[in-house]
């Protein structure tokens, strides 16, 4: 899992969700200063790791391989939350950031959209309401809107834990295990 | 009346380098890009404190910070929604400008400066 790829499926699902074009839908927290015209902000909220101690998977190891370090990966499942906010200059109709926000909301959940969002190892769990929020933009009106959509996804960490240190073979040539025999 | 020779004749004969950065443009994967930048060359500028009555008509969360008035006699830029605001490097710290405005009694322009950091 990389998050600079999904970070980049993101951006393409509210891209494709809400119509705008590239350089209109970017992350928060950059130093971008003022923004013109409409334009959507993204932010990552709280993630949360299921059940992050289980071991999923250990690497397949030759056990007559003496010196072998074996490793062992932990898949953990996360769910984080991202939040959408819309800017527009129109405070009413088709373009104004509630319309804008709620047709992002709603075709989030279409096929071809959560399919590229798959692609990534994004698995789409829910989308929130849609909150309206105007506020004074210098003499004038804002239009804001905001929602929140949770995702799912797979991370994996691996650590190598231990090694092989001796192999017993017996007389018939076998692998054994001491203790066993 | 023209006073710009009386606020020429306060200049400590200092050299300021301006930093002009490009507005950052945002790609397709909604990550800003790294600007290009300018240097300029200002003499003849003057670097005072800032009044009280300057510092009370700053934005409320930035009174607190390190300000200074820097009058020049070219034309900064602040932020807006085509350009990044000018950095300047005084006594070794760079120092954003905040608002630029004409000053009435001349040729010179009134910028409003905040430090924000040591320069490298």
């Amino acid at each position: 899992m990389s998050w600079t790829s999904i970070e980049n499926a993101l951006v393409a699902g509210v891209k494709a969700a809400s119509g705008f074009a590239s350089g209109a839908v970017l992350w928060t927290g950059q130093p971008v200063g003022q923004r013109a015209g409409s334009f959507i902000t993204m932010q990552f909220g709280e993630l949360v790791a299921e059940d992050p101690l289980t071991p999923q998977d250990t690497t397949a190891v030759d056990l007559t391989a003496v010196g072998a370090e074996i490793t062992h990966s932990y898949r953990t499942v996360k769910e984080f939350t991202l939040s959408v906010a819309v800017y527009t200059a129109a405070v009413t109709g088709d373009s104004s950031a509630l319309a804008v926000a709620a047709k992002t909301q709603n075709a989030l959940i279409l096929p071809t959209v959560r399919r590229a969002l798959g692609a990534a190892g994004l698995g789409l769990l829910s989308v929130g309401a849609v909150r309206y929020m105007p506020a004074i933009k210098g003499t004038d009106f804002e239009a804001r809107a905001f929602f929140e959509c949770r995702f799912q996804v797979f991370e994996t960490s691996s650590e190598t834990t231990t090694y092989i240190e001796r192999v017993w073979v017996g007389d018939t040539g076998l692998l054994v295990f001491p203790g066993v025999l | 009346m023209d006073l710009t020779g009386v606020l020429t004749s306060f200049s400590d004969g200092s050299v300021y380098t301006v930093t002009r950065t490009a507005k950052r443009t945002i790609d397709a994967n909604g990550r800003a890009t790294a600007p290009s930048t300018s240097t300029l060359t200002v003499r003849d500028a003057v670097v005072t404190p800032l009044s009280g009555r300057d510092r009370q008509a700053l934005p409320e969360g930035a009174r607190g910070h390190e300000t200074r008035l820097f009058l020049s006699p070219v034309a900064l830029q602040t932020t807006t929604a085509t350009t990044e605001a000018d950095s300047i490097a005084i006594d070794g710290a760079a120092w954003l400008v905040i608002t630029c405005e004409p000053w009435a009694l001349g040729s010179y322009w009134r910028a409003v400066v905040q430090r924000v950091g040591v320069l490298g």
